[in-house]
Parts: C-alpha cells; structure tokens; sequence
C-alpha cells in the first residue's frame, strides 16, 4: 500500500508536468472543446466508462467477473503457494509482480513527455496525458474498491487487498491507451504483456480469478472511456486515491 | 466400426481475396454469416482420446481413458445479414472407457463401452459494427450447451447446461494472412455421474474465461490455420460418498493445426486439437501439502470438417 501510494504521488508529479506542458497546445485540440462546467466534467469523466463505447468492456467485464465470484466455491486462505503443475508461468510471475507497479505507465508517460518537448510533438504530450488521466483513474478506482471491500488474498490470508487486482487494471490500462494511441500492432503487444501480468497474479497466489477480471475491466474501461472523452476535448481529470493507512482522497486538475 | 468417407468436390466459382464484406467472407472466417433466409450445413467425424489423471510422482490413485467418435452436425440460418442462429447437436460412437485405480482403493480396474447423443448446442452470434477501432471485424456468439441424453457413465444426465459467451475479432494483413482471436467467458454447469461401482459423482458449477490467438494463411482456396488458447477456471469440484476431489483453481492449454480447402460454397478441414487441463489440489490445513500431487486431464482431437452453404 505504502510503494502505491508513492507511485500515486509520482504519477500525479508526471500529470501536473504533463498537464503543464500541454497550456500552449489547448488550441489544437482534436476536436473543438466544449465548455462545461466542473461539475459536469468531473462526472463526465468519472463515467466515461459508461457513457462512451468503453461501456460494452464494462459489460463483458462485469458478466466474466461475475461469473467467476459467484462460481469460486473455494475462498481458500492456503498460506502457500499452489501445487507447481498448476502455475501456468511456473517461477517467472515474478516478472509480472515487479512491472505490474506501474513501471510501464510510468515509464510511458516519462518517454511520451520527454519525446513531446524535445521534438515538439503535441500528439505524443496528448499521449502522456491521456496515460496519466486513465492510470490515476483506473488506480484509483482499484484502490477505494480494494479499500471498502478487503478481501483476502487466496495464498496470503493476512494481506485483505485481494479485489481487484491493482496490478491488472494498471496494465490493462497501459494497453488500452496504448492500443488508442498507437493501433492495434503496438496495442497487441501491449495487451500481451498486460494479459502476462494479469495471470501472473493467480500465478503467484496473491488473487483469484474474479479479481483479475474486475482489474481488467477497470483498466481497459478507463483506457478507453478517458481516450473518447478526450477526443469529445475534456480538459480535466478526476480521480479517487488512497492515502496511508486506510484513507481516500480525490486528485484532480485542470488545463487552462 | 471403420468409416470410410469418399468426398468429391467440383467447383466452378472463383476463389475470393480476403474481404470484410458481409456475405463474402470466407467459410473459414469466425464471423462468416449465411445469407438472409440462407443455411449453412456443417458436418464434423473426428477421434477423440482423453486422458484424466490424479496422481503424485510416485503414486498414481486413478487413471480415466476415454475414446470415441465424435460426429457433430451443425445447421446455421441467416437471421439478417449480421445475424444467425445455429443448432449443433453431438454425439459419440464407439467409445471405449478404460478405469484403473490405486491398488489400495476398493475399485478394480474397469473396461466399459459408451455411446449415445452427448449434448445439443444452441448459438446465437451476431456481427457488429467497429466500436473499439477501424480495421478489426468484430462478432459476438452467445452459446448454450444442453446434454439430453447420457453417454451411460461418461456424461451427466442433469444438470448439464453450460453457458458460453464469446466475443471474436479478426483483421486481415498483408499477403492473405488474418489474425484472429475470441474471449470466452464459460460457465460450466453441475454434472452427475453414475459410476460402475453403483456410487453418485457429482461436480460442482464453475467458471472458465480463456483467450484464443490464431492466424490463417490462405493460398488461393487452400488454408493454413493454427491457433492456441489459453483460460483460467474457478473451482472444479467433484464429490462422491468415498472421495472427495477439490480444488481451488485451475488452467488449460489448448492447440490447434488444419489444412482447409473452400470455395464460396463448400469448405473441408482436418484438424488436430490437442489440450491440457490442470487443476491446483486443495489441501485440508493440517496436511503437508505434496508439491508433486497433480490432478489433470489430456486430450487430443483429430477430425474432418466438411460444411456447405445452400
């Protein structure tokens, strides 16, 4: 909880750069903004999973995650890792583990920023932003759930932050901006690993099934719905956010 | 049992390029559609062999061997140019199921034949338009999978329905390559077996959502097709008044080669089908779990497919 929170606190660092980066390209918008009032461009935003055609993830997403909660009879506390046969990428979910924090937004927002000032290239700040926007939705959403629902993880009882997974909504959104941004030849690759990090986690017993799935939905969902708002021209995000020991905040910014 | 299959095809049309347009799709395309008011007829013999097993490396307590023939016949109707129903019914032929247990439990080794219809498949499946990005077919298949008559201690009579749904997507690439791809969401329905020692089987619900990555190469009317799969499933449970067998998670591994001939009307494919399912054992707490306990099923699946559009 303590290295996420960190890594919110660095993702919001890179978001305020990018944001600020972005004052002098207002005018060349993809599409003529619309002016709304904040409250409505918080909402908006909030729900662009549901009011833009991200919605049929959240459907798909939610029938899958509700399947397997309602079929996973076993909510087993093991205190150890499952039976080797039955860990489909064996030792390497590791790999998984590490980069699942957020390293590859990160580092994508880092490049996407870095290639936009030095080449002048308003699309790829557009891209930063839009990377940040979804990973602090998509990470914040993750984690108020994982905050009011404290379900235990499947190999680790002690540890209540088992649904969703933080990991898979943080790399599905990666993906999905990825495949939004760059089309579906770097996107495949993109959801590859996403999908390597995802299984990684019941790999290694820190979550069951449903739980991957409900990070997936949430991180593609906000992927693409904050991709669509911003085409609509959005200038703002809002998000929700963990603080230590147990507390809830919300982020939000402005580009004016 | 020996079949023998003597299938001629003269064609007179042209062969087609790749195409996204409706009706012209290939028969091989995961999103091909009848025409309106038109029906495609698929018929499909294969060998299935599978192979479950629940042992440790040094101790195997039961070992299930199942062969049949499998025949499927499969009848789909264009509803509208996005959309169709389809009817598949199943069955086997000839199978043989070989039992062999741990010399410490009470059962014997058993030899038993089986046939009988297996299930009865009904699809919906609908083509829709872009959503997510231009460039990429997109199809939705909503499945229900009902047995109706048991294959005597092979398939349950109650209880069997299992629900599917699945979402494809495809885009074609230079050189007549198209990639290919479906999620699946499962939901497996209780199955009650009778065994031959006169005791009740049942297996609980579980869930199963999978991936399928696959690509086509197509030379002129001929085809290469592969395709790999990949799900993870909740619990699958099975409880008997002597033994229960539990498990908390499982994955399967699945493979495909064909090399397929079709005109606009016809279509023909073998096929080979080969796939592992492991479920992960789950222990009472008292126990010191045994690393090398393994619980799986194997199977493999060689068939023809023959379909025809009219």
């Amino acid at each position: 909880m303590v290295i996420l929170t960190k890594l919110m606190m660095i993702f919001l660092v890179c978001l305020s750069l990018t944001l600020k980066a972005n004052e002098s390209e207002q005018n060349q918008a993809e599409v003529p903004q619309v002016k709304k009032r904040k409250g409505e461009i918080f909402i908006s935003d909030l729900a662009s999973p549901f009011q833009t055609n991200a919605r049929f993830i959240v459907y798909g997403g939610v029938l899958a995650t509700s399947l397997a909660y309602f079929n996973q009879k076993n909510q087993t506390y093991r205190k150890r890792e499952s039976l080797k046969d039955a860990q489909p990428l064996g030792n390497t979910g590791f790999i998984g583990d590490i980069i699942g924090y957020g390293v590859l937004n990160i580092g994508y927002i880092a490049w996407a920023t870095w290639y936009g000032h030095h080449y002048e290239d308003s699309q790829m700040k557009k891209n930063a932003e839009l990377m940040a926007r979804a990973t602090l939705y998509a990470t914040g959403t993750t984690m108020v759930f994982k905050s009011v629902i404290k379900e235990k993880r499947p190999g680790y009882p002690d540890d209540e932050n088992s649904f969703p997974s933080g990991h898979s909504s943080a790399s599905f959104s990666f993906a999905s901006v990825i495949a939004a941004r760059h089309g579906w030849g770097y996107g495949g690759a993109a959801y590859a690993l996403a999908g390597f990090i995802a299984v990684s986690r019941v790999n290694d017993d820190f979550h069951y099934l449903h739980d991957i799935l409900a990070g997936i939905t949430i991180g593609a969902s906000f992927g693409w719905g904050v991709h669509y708002n911003m085409q609509k021209g959005n200038n703002s995000w809002f998000t929700l956010m963990p603080t230590p020991n147990r507390g809830a905040g919300i982020a939000m910014g402005w580009s004016f | 049992m020996k079949f023998f299959i003597f299938i001629l095809f003269v064609s007179t049309t042209n062969s087609f390029g790749a195409t996204t347009e409706g009706e012209s799709l290939p028969l091989s395309s995961i999103h091909f559609q009848p025409g309106v008011e038109n029906w495609r007829a698929t018929t499909e013999l294969g060998f299935y062999l599978l192979e479950k097993t629940y042992e440790t490396n040094i101790r195997e307590f039961e070992e299930f061997n199942y062969q049949h023939i499998t025949s499927i016949i499969t009848f789909d109707y264009g509803l509208s140019n996005d959309n169709s129903l389809s009817l598949g019914i199943h069955s086997s032929h000839n199978g043989r199921l070989k039992k062999i247990y741990d010399d410490d439990t009470p059962l014997s080794k058993v030899q038993m034949g089986y046939e009988g219809l297996e299930k009865v498949e009904l699809s919906f499946k609908s083509r829709f338009s872009q959503y997510l990005s231009d460039g990429i077919d997109q199809s939705l298949i909503m499945k229900i999978q009902s047995g109706v008559v048991s294959a005597k201690d092979k398939n349950a009579s109650i209880g069997q329905t299992d629900f599917f749904a699945q979402y494809n997507f495809s885009f074609y690439l230079p050189r007549n390559y198209e990639f290919f791809g479906s999620l699946d969401i499962g939901y497996i329905g209780k199955k009650k077996k009778r065994r031959v020692d006169g005791e009740t089987e049942n297996s609980d619900t579980y869930a199963r959502m999978s991936i399928d990555l696959g690509l086509i190469k197509r030379f002129s009317r001929f085809y290469i097709v592969s395709d790999v799969s990949f799900g993870l499933t909740t619990n699958y449970n099975i409880k008997s008044p002597s033994y229960n067998i539990t498990s908390d998670k499982g994955f399967f591994v699945r493979g495909k080669l064909g090399l397929g001939y079709e005109t606009k009307k016809y279509l023909i494919e073998i096929f080979h089908v080969t796939r592992s399912d492991v479920f992960n054992k789950v222990l009472p707490e008292d126990q010191i779990p045994d690393p090398t306990l393994d619980y799986e099923w194997e199977s493999s699946y060689t068939a023809l497919r023959v379909a025809w559009l009219f």
